[in-house]
């Protein structure tokens, strides 16, 4: 039998296992060694997607205008105000300690003792640029009195720094994200928050440093959360299995497969955030539910060929392999898709996603049968049907009993399940119309709304702005009237500023050299007159204001409005409340709107408004750009790559079952099983970020194959010859009991996430726990009672054969 | 029998992913309509005054109907039918841009009024404020107060020595040019006499309405003279001129003849002057929110603060209004000596979402 001249993959790998057995112990060998250079480490400007033009202004400025990641210290009086020799001094000091911080732009450092932050003065024949308190703050009552005097007068130019209520200072600066090494980036500013603060000056400190930051806080406890849910999926599936012999082989396997997927990680050198740590050990977690669905079959064919393990390896690995390939590339298209989103981040957790699971196929598949044909038979005391119901086992045993016979049995309530079947996924279509994308509030979704990161986001943002998006205004060369000192484009910069403060309470403040240094300057020349507060008639005076304030600020300070001496381009920087979805979906539309007023083109083709033809509005740059870019694409890539994936499992599920019809309802069931996903998050507050997209995409493959190994459990009951309410109850008793156990050796792992420190591992774990559910209930009732109610051709044919066994199973002993 | 089954799992599929397409087609107009209508800018309907820091009002008047006029950046005029409660509001434009507006002055009916501004802009109404017409000026430089002697004629001054007349409504402008010197004020004490105060201590005089006009002080560029913002008189006798960090400069013979250095007490700048009708009380405003009244020559502070610098005040027996820098606008209802903010108290702080 072992000779039979018919091709029968399980025999091909088992004729040439010993050369299969030792490349595959090599190349892991080498993959663990691969896999002791993966690190820990955060890239900020990887979660945008690259090609994004938002992302490439942002690029092409953000050594002029200031990096996207921004650190504040507020410091908060409970008593009095800030005008205060102590508050004072602290703010000073703040803004010194910011100043040391290791990867901080020094040109990028405001607050009110730095001497970057100035208030123009007029004197008889100058105009003088005075810092608020450098390089001294004032010590003597009248020196106390006369700052807060002059920053009261000065206050909406200082909005960023001061609060209204006087109560409140900001220390902000601007970092270079290459250059942080983000565990004692952190472990350095709660140094300093410690430090400074006292009874009366509280500190809090924002920005997207400290964010990624807390992620190396946690890292012990995260590892630690890794290891319990390793035990725990070892345990569970121990109790699952019964400790019966080769009980560890999955894990075996997984561990395999872990150490390709780690390796590949290494090799390609992406490093893994913190937070991000939940992704390996999902894609573990799948591998070894694969190799227990593998194993569990395994067992129930050495019971059926006496204990001797060829034929049953052989058996297995062909009934096995065509199902589990299939799944198995689900779970890659369910991921691979996610790379072609343009972020860094994303296309590499998607390739290193794939390679994982793509080495589970070869571990499971090949590598687990070689390793069994090499052992002794596992002892198998009594076949599965007659152990006794006990523990876990038992447990599942009388679960599955109960509802093994409910596909076949015609009634009400399998009518029932299939059209609530179908109002899910009506329920599910809508939900995915309704996804949200981008952020819901101030603080970050990674932690709890009531977590120091957030309390103290949300306190800063109280009294401050604390996202800031980018116009660039890039024109012609000065001293073309249509440079950016241009009258024109100085109104078109100061219109802007208008436009946006008069319609759009998300913005505190719009800065441009033409309201912010032009419009203040033009004033001071004309004995402070506020009536020339506006922007200068000629560009001969905007150029010698431009000079003026050349000659008369610190070095960098000019850059951050007009990055070179040509004069061709402006930064225009708009201050939000917060970077949420909606705040930079209406400031986008904003911008539009306001350049086809302000840049567009009347009958003709003619500019409306004249001298401004060669100026173009480049948006948006900044943090905020960055979000919007993220958010453009991930609703696009989120719903791409959902619809790969239902055409991927459309295809490998025809060409696994050889029928079209097959494809498309396992196409109906992935709809099913999976937009379950937007049910779950609409209803927990939960956004496509880039934080959730590849775990929401991993998600998607995560449970195709219960569907597909019972689908092909039941045809081939059907092609041995039973009848098909026969098959059903058959291939449901082996099928349901595997995905019964996996489920809950997955539950049983993704439970431990639950009490991460990290919102996010909870979130994330609660919508896989979810989708698992949804996936396992349409894999065994929905799909099961499908076919037992409309007994579709592409199982019903091999009935119909006359019960003649195709090809692939000529190997089968019986 | 096997046709009939396999029609029926295709249609079912089918059906399942016609849904998903309908869906994902659908998520495209929902992401279009969360662009819910931004806080557009009142209309014509009068609303309750927000507190709009980004903004700053230059100019003020109050009809004898008892509307209040206001005008300021970007064009923005506001009126005002009950006393300063509500207030509707407008963006007027010249060649499609929308220059600050610095003065709005209307003739003694009430009804025939003017607005100035920035690029030469002269707006014009015919009825009491309600509808505006540009009209050419003939000028570019900003024009920074107008001043009206009745429905024919009128009067602005501004920049590079602009000097602005007409006497026909406002169909022609006559330009008057001296040197390249900035006039910030004007005030006519009859139909025929009027001053113009500007740059360097400069005054212009004219006895004839506008039609020419003589140099009186100043006159020449100088390092120690200081301009002049602001010019009011009481009475045909009495006149006061204000200017940068409180120069200041006082006729009493009809401004004949002017002497500086009289009054005292307030050393900031001041930017208005207005006399309030009935008492004759002269009120100055100016410089990090000074506004009060002058008392036997010297400067009496109102009740009522602000830090923001006040650059027009108009007062009748009913109601007085003071408005400028940051959104300020100021109301008195007892004769200038309490002021307080007729906009919707702004937030020190917002509530975040959470």
């Amino acid at each position: 039998m072992r000779n039979s001249s018919s091709f029968s993959i399980g025999e091909v790998i088992l004729r040439f296992r010993a050369p299969i057995g030792i490349l595959l112990t090599a190349i892991t060998c080498f993959m663990i060694y691969a896999a002791a250079h993966v690190r820990i480490g955060t890239s900020f400007v990887g979660l945008f997607p690259s090609y994004h033009p938002y992302i490439a202004l942002n690029e092409r400025y953000e050594n002029s205008f200031g990096g996207a990641e921004t650190l504040a210290f507020m410091l908060r009086v409970k008593h009095g105000t800030i005008f205060n020799e102590t508050s004072l001094r602290k703010i000073q000091e703040l803004n010194r300690a910011m100043n040391r911080l290791p990867g901080v732009n020094h040109e990028e450092v405001f607050s009110l003792a730095s001497f970057r932050v100035t208030y123009v003065k007029t004197e008889a024949g100058a105009l003088i640029n005075n810092p608020y308190m450098f390089p001294k703050v004032p010590t003597t009552a009248a020196g106390i009195r006369a700052l807060e005097n002059n920053v009261e007068v000065h206050q909406d130019a200082l909005r960023q720094l001061v609060s209204h209520d006087l109560k409140s200072a900001l220390v902000m600066a601007s970092f270079n994200g290459s250059r942080i090494k983000y565990g004692q980036f952190f472990n350095d500013v709660q140094g300093i928050v410690h430090r400074y603060q006292d009874g009366n000056n509280r500190i809090f400190v924002a920005g997207e440093p400290m964010v990624r930051g807390w992620g190396y806080h946690y890292l012990y406890r995260i590892i630690l959360i890794i290891l319990i849910s390793l035990a725990a999926i070892v345990l569970v599936h121990y109790y699952g299995i019964r400790g019966v012999a080769r009980w560890w082989a999955p894990l075996m396997t997984g561990s395999c497969s872990a150490a390709w997927g780690l390796g590949f990680t290494g090799l390609i050198g992406y490093r893994f955030d913190p937070v991000m740590l939940v992704i390996p050990f999902i894609l573990t977690a799948r591998d070894v539910s694969h190799g227990i669905q593998w194993q569990r079959r395994f067992y129930s064919e050495i019971d059926l060929n006496g204990g001797d393990v060829y034929p049953a390896v052989v058996n297995t690995t062909n009934r096995m392999l065509p199902p589990g390939l299939v799944s198995i590339l689900a779970d890659i298209s369910g991921i691979i898709f996610v790379s072609f989103s343009g972020i860094p981040v994303l296309h590499d957790i998607a390739l290193t996603g794939a390679a994982w699971v793509a080495s589970s196929l070869l571990m499971v598949f090949i590598f687990q049968p070689i390793v069994m044909s090499y052992l002794p038979p596992p002892r198998v005391e009594n076949a599965p049907e007659q152990r006794p119901a006990g523990g876990l086992e038992g447990l599942v045993d009388r679960f599955v009993g109960r509802f093994i016979e409910f596909p076949v049995r015609p009634g009400i309530a399998r009518t029932v399940i299939l059209w609530g079947a179908a109002a899910f996924v009506v329920f599910g279509l809508v939900s995915g119309q309704r996804a949200e994308v981008g952020y819901l509030t101030v603080g970050t979704p990674l932690y709890r709304p009531h977590s120091k990161v957030n309390r103290d986001i949300q306190a800063i943002a109280n009294y401050f702005p604390v996202d800031e998006g980018w116009v660039v205004l890039e024109t012609p060369s000065y001293p073309s009237t249509q440079s950016v000192l241009g009258p024109a484009p100085l109104r078109l910069a100061d219109d802007l500023r208008y436009y946006l403060r008069e319609r759009d309470p998300n913005v505190i403040q719009v800065v441009s050299f033409a309201s912010t240094i032009e419009k203040p300057f033009n004033q001071m020349f004309h004995y402070g007159n506020p009536k020339f507060l506006r922007i200068p008639d000629s560009i001969q005076l905007a150029g010698n204001f431009w000079y003026l304030f050349l000659a008369g600020t610190a070095p960098g300070e000019m850059q951050r409005y007009i990055p070179t001496s040509s004069a061709k381009a402006t930064c225009i920087r708009i201050l939000l409340r917060d970077h949420t979805y909606k705040t930079l979906h209406r400031l986008l539309r904003e911008i539009k709107d306001f350049n086809a007023v302000h840049l567009g083109t009347g009958p003709g083709g003619k500019p409306l408004i004249p001298g401004l033809s060669k100026v173009k509005s480049a948006y948006l740059g900044g943090i905020a750009g960055l979000y919007a870019a993220a958010n453009q694409v991930l609703k696009r890539t989120d719903f791409f790559n959902l619809a790969l994936t239902l055409i991927a499992v459309g295809i490998f599920c025809a060409i696994e079952f050889r029928s079209p019809a097959a494809g498309l309802l396992f196409v109906a069931a992935s709809v099913l099983a999976n937009f379950g996903a937007f049910i779950y998050m609409n209803a927990r507050g939960l956004t496509l970020t880039i934080d959730t997209i590849p775990v929401v995409s991993l998600g998607i493959g995560l449970g195709i194959d219960y569907g597909i190994y019972t689908m092909s459990a039941i045809r081939d009951e059907v092609i041995r010859g039973r009848e098909i309410t026969e098959a059903v109850t058959s291939a449901m008793r082996v099928t349901g009991q595997a995905v019964l156990n996996v489920l809950l050796v997955m539950i049983g792992g993704l439970s431990v996430w639950l009490f991460s420190p990290v919102d996010f591992h909870v979130r994330m774990a609660q919508l896989l726990i979810f989708l698992m559910v949804t996936n396992a209930i349409t894999g065994v009732i929905v799909l099961p009672s499908f076919v037992s109610r409309f007994r579709p051709n592409f199982i019903m044919r091999y009935a119909e054969q006359g019960k003649r066994p195709p090809e692939r199973t000529a190997a089968s002993m019986r | 029998m096997a046709r009939r089954r396999f029609v029926t799992v295709a249609g079912v599929a089918l059906a399942w992913l016609a849904l998903f397409g309908v869906a994902a087609w659908l998520g495209i107009p929902s992401r279009a309509a969360l662009a819910t209508a931004a806080g557009q800018p009142a209309g014509a309907t009068a609303r309750r005054l927000r507190l709009r820091t980004w903004e700053n009002y230059y100019g003020v008047t109050i009809l004898r109907s008892g509307r209040a006029i206001v005008v300021g950046d970007k064009g923005l005029v506001m009126t005002s039918d009950d006393e300063g409660r509500t207030w509707t509001r407008e963006h007027l434009l010249k060649d499609h841009i929308d220059y600050d507006l610095y003065s709005v002055a209307f003739a003694q009916d009430g009804r025939q009024g003017w607005a100035v501004g920035d690029g030469g802009s002269i707006f014009h109404s015919s009825d009491g404020g309600t509808t505006w017409h540009l009209q050419e000026s003939n000028a570019s430089a900003g024009l920074l107060k107008v001043a009206v002697i009745d429905a024919q004629r009128a009067c602005a001054v501004g920049g590079h020595g602009t000097v602005l007349c007409t006497n026909d409504g406002g169909t022609t402008w006559h330009l008057h040019k001296f040197k390249d010197f900035v006039f910030f004020d004007l005030a006519f004490t009859d139909s025929n006499n009027g001053w113009a105060v500007g740059e360097f201590g400069t005054t212009l005089h004219t006895a004839d309405g506008g039609k020419t006009w003589t140099l009186q002080t100043g006159g020449h560029r100088s390092a120690t003279a200081s301009p002049y913002f602001a010019i009011a008189f009481t009475n045909a006798s009495n006149g006061f001129a204000f200017g940068l960090n409180g120069v200041d400069m006082v006729t009493t013979d009809g401004g004949q003849s002017w002497q500086t250095g009289k009054l005292s007490g307030e050393p900031r700048s001041i930017f208005a002057a207005a006399t309030a009708p009935g008492s004759g009380q002269l009120f100055v405003a100016g410089a990090d929110g000074t506004l009060g009244a002058l008392e036997q020559g010297k400067f009496a502070a109102a009740a009522g603060s602000t830090k923001n610098s006040i650059i027009a005040i108009a007062l009748t027996p009913a109601y007085g209004l003071a408005v400028g820098r940051s959104g300020t606008v100021l109301r008195s209802e007892d004769h200038g000596k309490h002021w307080s903010p007729v906009t919707s108290s702004g937030p020190t702080s917002w509530q975040v979402r959470r």
